[in-house]
């Protein structure tokens, strides 16, 4: 009876062992079965690369929203990579140990924050800062304070395995380096970054994936006009403080009413982004992998 | 001074003297790099101070026994509190833990404790086992909105008369597979942590595969287990875009499984974009931020009774 | 032993690691342009001695040092870290070439000591791995990896690597221990050449190997509390076959390890 039960549980661990995979399968074969008409109807290229999304009209395309998701994230690297990677150096070589108490529960904290909290300060906070810029047409939504606002969610991510690849450079090299008459920022700089390369390029591709997924904060702040991001004027600088859409956007603003082929479109923005976030993320994957050899 | 004589003294005899020595210039940009570093510190302190601050500080305002325990008053208007979201939240947060638990759980203990190393499965299980392992990888990176997509897409729209279309019914089953990869990593790390002398000493008593689980790998394993569902409580608190597609918007509580309603992020995010409600809005975020801090305390204290438990107290 | 020719001088030297005292009274005096070997059971603080020359110890937190260490009569302790280190080279246990080609770590320190010039690295690093022997074998392709190389090659790559700074003391901690036999022979071999220019300080704890290849030999003990302290000092000859004390006498016949 005994050995009865056990095979028994052993068949039911089994298959919860397999409703990952059926999991997955499931949302790809739904979001596929969505997106087929988008992708029969308007075809992939119209899709892909047009610029025009008005779905009263028939317009599908949605590369305003691809180049508006590639800028915020740019935006948001830009603006937090330094911090990123000069917090990691510093957690794991320059910080006293009193220092690190304080900084490493902050960097939990930032990440435990709801993205709708963030969406919710930039509006309050960053967006009338932002619409100070001396623009006609600035409203202060837009790709500056939406990278903002992403640039301080995906600091965390960015510095924890940023450090950690620090960390788990070997000692001999540091000891080394110094034995030879080197100062210590030289060696961090000389060997030790070198040396976690491979583990902080992984740590910025997570950033990425990370950012490129990111949808209720960004729908708060970057304004959701569906349009290719100009400059506001002469100044080609102006273009940050232009409005925009990323592709999480689409999706969430216009699911709940969109009908027939409208709706397929969105299903088939929702299968351009999961394409776009498995390659980040494998990539990523292959890096630290790579490493650890 | 006689620090720069004890180096001349050294130095007079290397390379003919000719070699200056670039030793000032090395640790002036050594400072400036170290203070450089301290800046991007305290910068990221103080970021979080300024968010966080200024959401409690504001919300501080707002929040009082009134605003927790009346009802929002729905619509366009900003009147009323909390309270039914404060429930939707609980239930969806209890419907989903309900459904991804068990599974989680039961998934993480046949890849460890059936399919782990010194199992010996060959073959097809081997294969569809590595094949699930993929997958748990691959749910893990997805991004919420997919899951908001595809719950929309199944549950809302297709399975509508098993689960009433925006529903708690829906979004917890949406927020199941969101949360999958974070059960069974927590708990796949939890089992594998259980001393191997633990299992043998049990199956060499005579008990099964199953007892040896149930009654000595499972509450060794516990307190990983638990961190993890209780990670995941986080994640259902805070997630927003898998519930804004699948929950609906109502303000009313839901009085069913079938029924919709709003979660406190949702809230939120209903009270800046529509109502335009942003004192109301900021009490709500920081009535947020208080819960997840005391889940991420839960988990800290949790994670050191591992830690101790581990090492026989 | 002559007061001439003393280009280390340790006066009533002591190391504290926190409350633990981990050396205890060292009065020692190494000669220049010899080969000096500490030996003595282990964990008696012959390493922690040793790094006491470089410095090292500094990077260990809570670190506290009494007495006076001098090189050619400067104080070690009141001269610049970082310049000191570039005077007084260390090779490890474990070689540890860094994960660049043979060329750059060869460079490493005169480039981080502000030359940049190709033609003079080139010249550096050659003249530096002719000097450490081992020019021959790697000339043909400075750009691969050092860790491509076997264990006593690295070690070698290693040894030239300190050269090229052109110290004037060079520590070696049991540099041939993680090597085979014949790896060994070799960096004893080139032990003995480089002692014509530079003055080394070598830890072993094996004593065929102090014997045979030092000039002078420290032997150091173990006290109740753990603190090493020095036995006895002398060139390595009279130690060896005339110990002045009981318990260095001891040690060279085995008597206990």
């Amino acid at each position: 009876m005994r050995k009865f039960v056990d095979r028994g549980v052993q068949y039911v661990l089994f298959l919860s062992a397999m409703g990952a995979i059926f999991i997955v399968f499931l949302i790809l074969f739904f979001t596929a079965r969505e997106s087929i008409q988008a992708f029969r109807e308007i075809g992939m290229a119209d899709l892909l690369i047009g610029t025009v999304w008005r779905p009263g009209q028939g317009s599908f395309g949605i590369l305003a929203m691809i180049i508006g998701s590639v800028l915020v994230t740019l935006g948001a690297i830009i603006l937090g990579l330094p911090l990123a990677v000069g917090g990691a150096i510093f957690l794991a070589e320059v910080a006293p140990n009193w220092m690190r108490e304080i900084v490493r529960p902050a960097l939990e904290l930032l990440a435990g924050i709801p993205s709708v909290v963030y969406g919710l300060f930039g509006m309050v906070v960053l967006v009338p800062l932002v619409r100070q810029i001396p623009a006609s047409r600035n409203t202060g939504f837009g790709l500056l304070s939406a990278s903002m606002v992403l640039a301080v969610m995906i600091l965390p991510t960015i510095t924890n395995i940023a450090e950690d690849a620090i960390r788990a450079v070997p000692r001999q090299y540091k000891e080394g380096s110094l034995a030879l008459g080197a100062t210590h920022w030289q060696t961090i700089v000389r060997v030790i970054i070198p040396a976690a390369r491979s583990g902080i390029v992984a740590a910025i591709i997570l950033g990425v994936g990370r950012a490129l997924g990111e949808t209720m904060a960004m729908i708060m702040v970057i304004g959701n006009s569906v349009i290719v991001p100009q400059p506001l004027n002469d100044n080609p600088l102006t273009i940050v403080l232009s409005q925009a859409r990323t592709l999480t956007g689409n999706i969430a603003v216009e699911i709940a009413y969109a009908t027939g082929l409208h709706e397929s479109a969105i299903f088939a923005t929702g299968v351009v982004l999961f394409v776009l976030i498995i390659i980040v993320n494998s990539s990523a994957r292959l890096l630290m992998r790579g490493e650890a050899t | 001074m006689a620090r720069e004589a004890s180096i001349r003294q050294i130095g007079v005899r290397l390379s003919g003297g000719a070699q200056k020595s670039n030793i000032a210039q090395r640790h002036v940009i050594q400072q400036l790099a170290f203070a450089l570093m301290w800046l991007a510190a305290i910068l990221t302190v103080v970021v979080l101070l300024l968010v966080v601050g200024y959401v409690l500080v504001e919300g501080a305002r707002v929040v009082d026994w009134e605003f927790l325990a009346t009802p929002p008053r729905g619509g366009l208007s900003a009147e009323g509190g909390i309270s039914t979201t404060l429930v939707t939240t609980v239930y969806l947060v209890l419907l989903t833990a309900a459904i991804a638990a068990p599974l989680g759980i039961g998934a993480a203990i046949y890849l460890v404790e059936y399919a782990g190393e010194g199992q010996g499965t060959s073959g097809l299980t081997a294969f569809l086992v590595s094949v699930a392992r993929f997958g748990v990888e691959l749910l893990a990176g997805v991004p919420s909105i997919i899951f908001g997509l595809f719950g929309y897409a199944l549950f809302v729209v297709t399975l509508n008369a098993l689960t009433g279309g925006f529903s708690l019914l829906s979004a917890s089953l949406a927020g199941a597979c969101l949360v999958l990869p974070v059960i069974i990593r927590a708990s796949e790390e939890a089992l594998r942590a259980v001393p191997r002398a633990y299992r043998e000493g049990s199956l060499a008593l005579g008990a099964t595969k199953w007892q040896t689980i149930w009654q000595v790998v499972l509450p060794a394993a516990a307190p990983g287990i638990i961190t993890g569902i209780v990670l995941s409580v986080g994640r259902i608190v805070s997630e927003t875009a898998v519930f804004f597609v699948t929950l609906g918007g109502s303000h009313h509580a839901p009085q069913s499984i079938k029924q919709g309603g709003r979660t406190m992020a949702l809230h939120v995010y209903y009270l800046a974009m529509d109502t335009r409600a942003f004192e109301k809005a900021m009490g709500t975020g920081a009535i947020l931020i208080v819960t997840i801090v005391m889940i991420n305390l839960a988990i800290n204290l949790i994670s050191r009774r591992l830690t101790a438990g581990l090492k026989g107290r | 032993m002559s007061m001439n020719g003393a280009k280390l001088q340790v006066k009533d030297y002591c190391l504290y690691y926190g409350q633990f005292q981990a050396l205890c009274s060292v009065d020692i005096k190494i000669p220049a342009n010899e080969i000096t070997a500490i030996i003595g059971p282990s964990g008696c603080g012959k390493s922690t001695f040793l790094r006491t020359f470089n410095r090292m110890n500094d990077l260990i937190p809570g670190v506290r040092v009494d007495g006076e260490v001098l090189m050619d009569g400067a104080d070690l302790f009141g001269m610049d870290q970082v310049e000191l280190r570039r005077y007084v080279g260390m090779v490890f246990q474990r070689p540890n070439p860094f994960p660049k080609s043979i060329f750059d770590n060869v460079a490493y320190g005169p480039r981080v000591n502000g030359i940049t010039d190709r033609g003079q690295l080139g010249e550096i690093v050659e003249r530096s791995l002719r000097r450490a022997a081992i020019w021959d074998e790697v000339k043909d392709d400075l750009g691969k990896s050092a860790l491509a190389l076997s264990g006593g090659q690295q070690q070698r790559v290693c040894i030239a690597r300190a050269l090229a700074v052109q110290p004037e003391v060079i520590l070696m901690d049991e540099p041939a221990s993680a090597l085979d036999p014949i790896a060994t022979l070799r960096i004893e071999e080139l032990i003995q050449q480089l002692k014509e220019d530079y003055t080394i300080v070598i830890v072993t704890h094996n004593m065929q190997q102090a014997a045979r290849a030092s000039d002078f030999t420290a032997f150091f003990m173990m006290n109740e509390d753990r603190g090493g302290y020095l036995v006895e000092y002398g060139p390595t000859k009279s130690l060896f076959t005339n110990p002045k004390h009981k318990q260095t006498e001891d040690y060279i016949t085995g008597r206990f390890g």
